[in-house]
């Protein structure tokens, strides 16, 4: 169950050019946040901007939980601003997370920012002493590295990297990654933007191998009270209709969804 | 003698409907009830207004469907429902349950329409009221909103007071010249009480794509940024028609709920709100009363429309 929380903030520093780590204290909702989940925060006291923003959760330490987010507009340059010791509004865990309760090889695949939440899931699946292969892409080795690549690393957990400038690992696409693992017995687990999800969910449909991808969409109010963030999903061959991204998602089965 | 909180009458009557405080939740923002009950327990609240039910299924808008604006947002989500009979069947029974006062929202392409859902929802039972909502577009009359229309506006109120016995609250769309002739040719034609303000239209323009942001190019603005052309139109109305008005339109805060009151509202509607702050409900009721305590206000009634003089 989703709550209201002040979360102590431990610690906000930057990683990266324009992206930011935020380690906050709050003992109930670490114990609550699972793989996937993420939380709505309120980045402003006043009205602009008015809406709360969703960031994922990355890492889950005790009491303390991490994300890790890119600065792309007000509201996240609001939150690069959040200082140590202050008080931050969140509203969470949030959504439909990761389902770690399947078997074979886990591979997390993650793209960009879409790597913060595969922090927790890995963390998950070590615990459960799950066979896990990681595969980061990203714009260069800082970015990959800041965006959660060295979270995965830190766990001891093989790590594959794809650059796009080849300061890291591959110089291509993670989704190259991905296609070099299979054919496997696994299952996918993916993050990053549309058009990566959208070719791995294609590579995992190709070769059979069940995948579950997490979505992004602008929201409203975060608990399924707007209909504002919609996915288009359709059972396969079946009707069209939408789930909302916050509540039924963020995290879907790929072969729902209907790549737009 | 100043008045201990519990002591300040907190009860409002909105056109029969008897709420334990003026504070209310607005359709289409508070889903079915069950999405914030979690943040306030749906008893600290005078009542909720779940979302449009209409008589067929509607999928809804395509995506994007929000947009965020300075001190606002647009939607444009299309009147997603699963339909009267579903709704009926698979949200009634969890929305009887909630201990409070439970208001419908109602919509239609036609006065068939409204009718036919005002009757179906009647002899289901178990809810408070009907609120209808005339902002969405006539499919016989070329698409014009029922509500920008005092003669069709008339025809649709008749239309579901004709069949239900259950309190009916005419939702007024702020879309229009003057809006107290809407309100005065609704309450003639039997609403109990109405509710304003709806949606302001309006677009926005992602300037890096070239396009509209919203899929359906035009949506309805709400938050704070409506909220002084709401209080106007709560002010003008109250003064206009004989029944109570349920105000609304960008109220985040106990002082944004005590404006609309002292505007003439009987009780208030808290709609984007509950997105930015899912506690404001609750601190906006915790608010009003803090504020007849100060003031020496013994009940809460007596807030209403009291700037008028
Ligand atoms: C479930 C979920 C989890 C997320 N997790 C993370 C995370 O862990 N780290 C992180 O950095 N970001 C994450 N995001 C994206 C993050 O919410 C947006 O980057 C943020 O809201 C932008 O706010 P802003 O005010 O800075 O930018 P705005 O000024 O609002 O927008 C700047 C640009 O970002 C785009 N954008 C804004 N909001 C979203 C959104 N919700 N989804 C996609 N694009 C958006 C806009 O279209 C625009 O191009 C997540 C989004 C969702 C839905
Ligand atoms: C996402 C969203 C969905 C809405 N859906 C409905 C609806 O189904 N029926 C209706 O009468 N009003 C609907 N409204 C209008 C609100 O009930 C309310 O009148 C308006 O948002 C102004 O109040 P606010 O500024 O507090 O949000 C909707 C508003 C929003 C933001
Ligand atoms: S953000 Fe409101 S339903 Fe998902």
């Amino acid at each position: 169950m989703s709550k209201l929380f002040a979360a102590e903030v431990v610690s906000n520093t930057q990683v990266a050019p324009g992206v930011f780590k935020l380690v906050m204290c709050e003992a109930e909702l670490a114990r609550l946040a699972r793989p996937g989940q993420f939380l709505n925060i309120r980045v402003s006291a006043g009205t602009a901007p008015l809406l709360r923003r969703p960031i994922s959760v990355h890492w889950v330490e005790g009491d303390n939980l991490t994300i890790i987010f890119q600065v792309v507009g007000q509201g996240t340059q609001l939150l690069a601003q959040v200082q140590s010791g202050g008080r931050l509004d969140v509203q969470g865990p949030l959504g439909h997370g990761f389902n770690t309760q399947t078997s074979g090889q886990a591979i997390l695949v993650g793209g960009g920012m879409g790597l913060a939440p595969l922090g927790l899931l890995a963390q998950t699946l070590h615990r459960q002493g799950r066979t896990t292969l990681c595969l980061a892409g990203g714009r260069t080795a800082e970015l990959v590295q800041a965006s959660g690549g060295s979270s995965l690393a830190g766990l001891g957990l093989p790590v594959h990297y794809a650059t796009d400038d080849g300061s890291l690992g591959l110089n291509g696409l993670v989704t190259e990654l991905l296609l070099r693992e299979l054919p496997r017995e696994a299952v996918i687990y993916a993050c990053g933007p549309q058009p990566m999800l959208r070719e791995v969910a294609k590579l995992a449909q190709e070769h059979g191998i069940p995948c579950q991808v997490s979505l992004e969409e602008h929201m409203g109010c975060g608990v399924g009270a707007c209909l504002g963030c919609m996915c288009k999903t359709a059972m396969p061959q079946g009707k069209e209709y939408y789930q909302r991204v916050c509540t039924e998602g963020p995290v879907f089965d790929a072969a729902e969804v209907v790549w737009q | 003698m100043s008045k201990t909180m519990s002591e300040i009458n907190l009860r409002v009557n909105l056109g029969g409907i008897e709420l334990s405080n003026p504070v209310t939740t607005c359709s289409g923002t508070y889903g079915f009830g069950a999405e914030y009950a979690a943040y306030v327990d749906p008893s600290e609240l005078g009542g909720i207004v779940v979302k449009g039910v209409t008589r067929e299924i509607r999928p809804g808008n395509p995506m994007p469907r929000l947009a965020e604006t300075p001190s606002g947002m647009l939607n444009s989500i299309g009147l997603q429902n699963p339909g009267i009979d579903a709704f009926i069947a698979d949200y009634l029974p969890q929305i009887r349950a909630l201990e409070t006062k439970v208001l419908v929202n109602i919509s239609g392409n036609n006065e068939e329409d409204y009718a036919f859902v005002a009757r179906r929802l009647s002899e289901a039972g178990g809810i408070a009221g009907i609120e209808v909502n005339i902002s969405c577009p006539n499919v016989k009359c070329g698409g014009i909103q029922f509500g920008t229309d005092p003669v069709m506006a008339a025809q649709v109120t008749r239309a579901v007071r004709d069949n239900t016995q259950l309190p009916v609250i005419v939702k007024l769309s702020p879309n229009v010249t003057d809006i107290t002739a809407v309100a005065r040719a609704v309450v003639e034609a039997g609403a109990d009480a109405v509710s304003l303000i709806n949606t302001l239209l309006g677009m926005a323009i992602d300037i890096q794509r070239v396009r509209p942001v919203l899929a359906n190019v035009m949506g309805g603005l709400s938050g704070p940024a409506i909220k002084p052309v709401a209080v106007r139109m709560v002010w003008q109305v109250a003064q206009a028609v004989p029944v109570p008005v349920l105000g609304m339109g960008g109220i985040l805060t106990a002082e944004d709920a005590i404006e609309f009151m002292l505007a003439g509202a009987t009780a208030v509607g808290l709609g984007t709100a509950n997105f930015v702050n899912p506690a404001a409900p609750r601190e906006v009721v915790q608010g009003i009363a803090a504020y007849c305590q100060a003031r020496g206000i013994d009940d809460v009634n007596k807030l209403i429309g009291a700037a008028w003089k």
